[in-house]
């Protein structure tokens, strides 16, 4: 979720959720199911995954006693991306104003947004269930818009639809070979780390917020809630830790609970 | 504390979402457009406008004109060799297997151009004759305005979109206008038996 410098994640978000929504553009984008399918439904929810960074800290701060593991935004995404999964959302959304706005809306809000917010929550296990479930997707409706005989939009062609499933089979091909690789090189993260984060490391999340001290959690936690994957946001709490005033005795060093030599985690595996 | 909270509201939107999807699917039975109308034509009747026609003679009249009889419509365009022509195949079947109703004035076919800016009444004559259907019983008609093509299609739930080659993709299918002009049922293409027999239960009294 890291952007580039002096970018401007709510008006670059609203931009292409807007810009979607000019005549030429949506005729475009809505001219083909492959292209309302595989480029305006993900730039949308691209578009609300950009407005994550900009939600004011205290609103996740305040959603996630809700949002555990990021599970219950996970929920919301899925449900809402079953949703204009449906065959008969599409037609509509061409058809009808309303649910051309309701999709303008709901893709980014209820599907990018949530899924933003809830990714550098999950774990390893719900990462991984999710990404198996896109690609068994991607499978499944690649198949079937592939072998189906009927048309399953009204306002697309059958030519249109095998494309369309053709096209699916191939990024769930990709993804899976990316996701076999992942795993195969034994790393699973959320992104590239940037220079200075810390090294690349296969047990990183060995290292939780409990370890850290209440000051440093809450720093972590803070980044964790920005949009900072794990290593990101423990080298910002260590940050934020050392700019702490000076430990008196009434106030232990805000530092790690950890014993010495644990400024970075690196260094307690120095010995393996 | 958090994660029951996060159960609680997991289970929530799954029931919420569950619910809020078998409504968009007519519960989980309608997942395209196409079955979505037919279910929705079955369980309330769509009243029909009355869109000035003109038939393959020339003679000009309105879809209320059709009102006191029971009328078999679908929707062509003349140079269609696809999915019209099957349906002209399957109006062809009803036309024989049906003559009696149609003779005795209770049943009218009817096949509508939504492609009037090629479909003269010649152009629709020789559609009938390409499959051998005998006016009065079996008539095709173009609407004579755009706005009441568009007018037409809407009501019916009719998409059509150009292809590639010059000609149109549309959802094909039998429709049955009830004799108070009301689209009562819509039937696949092909179906030529479970039409008979709907119009013939129909009419028994």
């Amino acid at each position: 979720m890291r952007l580039p410098r002096g970018s401007h994640p709510l008006g670059g978000g609203a931009l292409i959720a807007l810009v979607s929504l000019v005549p030429p553009v949506r005729h475009a984008l809505e001219a083909s199911m492959t292209a309302q399918m595989l480029v305006q439904i993900p730039l949308l929810i691209g578009a609300g995954c950009l407005l994550a960074p900009v939600v004011p800290t205290r609103v996740p701060a305040r959603i996630h006693a809700w949002n555990q593991g990021g599970v219950a935004g996970l929920i919301l995404a899925t449900l809402v991306a079953t949703f204009w999964m449906l065959p008969r959302s599409l037609d509509a959304s061409i058809s009808h104003p309303l649910m051309a706005a309701a999709k303008h809306l709901s893709v980014p809000l209820l599907i990018g947004l949530p899924f933003a917010l809830s990714w550098p929550k999950m774990g390893f296990v719900v990462r991984g269930v999710l990404l198996a479930e896109v690609v068994a997707t991607f499978f499944r409706l690649g198949w079937l818009y592939w072998v189906s005989p009927i048309r399953l939009c009204n306002n697309y062609g059958l030519d249109d639809q095998r494309r369309l499933g053709a096209y699916m089979l191939v990024l769930g091909g990709g993804l899976l070979a990316w996701l076999g690789w992942k795993l195969l090189m034994g790393r699973f993260d959320s992104g590239a780390p940037s220079p200075g984060s810390l090294p690349p490391a296969t047990d990183h999340w060995e290292w939780t917020p409990a370890e850290l001290s209440p000051e440093a959690a809450s720093a972590y936690e803070d980044a964790r809630l920005r949009g900072l994957c794990h290593e990101g946001a423990l080298e910002a709490a260590l940050g934020a830790a050392q700019r702490l005033p000076i430990p008196t005795a009434s106030h232990p060093p805000p530092a790690l609970s950890r014993p010495a030599g644990a400024r970075v985690p690196s260094a307690s595996r120095s010995g393996k | 504390m958090s994660a029951l909270r996060t159960a609680v509201l997991s289970v929530a939107l799954l029931v919420a979402g569950g619910e809020g999807i078998a409504i968009a699917t007519d519960g989980f039975r309608a997942f395209t457009t196409e079955t979505a109308r037919r279910l929705a034509v079955r369980r309330r009747p769509v009243g029909l406008p009355a869109v000035p026609l003109e038939n393959q003679s020339g003679v000009a009249f309105t879809v209320d004109d059709l009102r006191g009889r029971w009328v078999l419509v679908d929707f062509i365009y003349t140079r269609c060799l696809t999915m019209c022509a099957v349906l002209g195949g399957d109006f062809s079947q009803l036309e024989r297997q049906l003559a009696e109703p149609i003779a005795r004035g209770r049943l009218q076919l009817l096949s509508v151009s939504f492609d009037p800016a090629h479909d003269a009444p010649a152009d629709l004559a020789s559609y009938l004759t390409r499959f051998r259907g005998h006016g009065p019983g079996w008539e095709a008609a173009r609407p004579v305005a755009e706005e009441g093509l568009k007018q037409i299609t809407t009501a019916f739930g009719i998409t059509v979109i150009p292809d590639q080659l010059g000609g149109y993709t549309h959802n094909a299918a039998i429709h049955l206008v009830d004799p108070a002009g009301r689209l009562v049922d819509i039937y696949d293409v092909g179906q030529v038996e479970l039409v008979t027999r709907s119009v013939l239960d129909r009419l028994t009294p």
